[in-house]
């Protein structure tokens, strides 16, 4: 069966966000999964432009230890 | 001259009156080197995601500056040998952001002069984004050169 497919609208552009703050960790965990990998955009709908930036941010973000890189043991 | 900021750990475990001193330390060498120091926040002691040098907590702290590009490698330099510094980054502000800032400024500005006149001095910019619930009303402003131009930074 086909996952059900949802509507692919760039989360970013719909607020008009224009950078994605890598000092915000509780939004950026939202695009990534619980072991802390970076939400492909093919899932979360993000546009080209916005995901760029959002890896950037997530990157930022987990070298001031504001995201884990990883984790196996969700606190 | 060029807007940066620096976010940086220093160690928890010492005591506040150090804590201010690096943070003293550090913005006046931004001003001793020829740059000017906009803003410093203090976020304050937060737990890391994972730990640094056997360390779980961090004070944090984010500077703006304006300065020049030679200047973020001596600074970071600095960073590199204080030992009570857990972790730093420096960015560039982009222009982009910083016209969203001075957009968003002007707005707060404007609404505290003349309150009620508000709604009625800013119809036409208000029609294109049509009934944006109650999201942040923010431009996107013309990006292209912009865009192109804000790719260089300083990242360790
Ligand atoms: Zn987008």
């Amino acid at each position: 069966m086909l996952k059900p497919r949802r509507k692919r609208i760039c989360r970013f552009c719909e607020n008009q966000v224009v950078q994605i703050d890598y000092k915000d960790p509780k939004k950026l965990t939202k695009f990534t999964t619980d072991v802390g990998k970076i939400i492909p955009r093919r899932t979360s709908g993000t546009c080209a432009r916005h995901q760029r930036q959002l890896v950037q941010a997530i990157k930022r973000s987990r070298h001031l230890a504001l995201i884990p890189y990883v984790s196996d043991i969700p606190r | 001259m060029r807007n940066y900021e620096t976010t940086f750990i220093v160690d928890a475990h010492l005591p506040g009156d150090e804590i201010e001193k690096a943070v003293e330390k550090y913005s006046q060498f931004v001003e001793k080197n020829g740059g000017k120091v906009i803003t410093i926040d203090r976020w304050g002691k937060r737990r890391l995601a994972y730990e640094i040098a056997k360390k779980q907590y961090g004070y944090y702290i984010c500077m703006r500056f304006d300065a020049e590009g030679e200047f973020v490698k001596t600074f970071e330099r600095e960073f590199k040998l204080d030992e009570q510094i857990l972790r730093y980054l420096t960015t560039i502000v982009p222009k982009l952001v910083l016209k969203e800032e001075a957009r968003v400024a002007a707005l707060e500005k404007d609404s505290e002069a003349a309150d009620t006149l508000d709604e009625e001095a800013e119809p036409a910019k208000a029609d294109s984004t049509l009934e944006e619930e109650k999201k942040p009303v923010t431009e996107t402003v013309e990006k292209t050169e912009e865009e192109a131009a804000e790719k260089t930074e300083t990242e360790v």
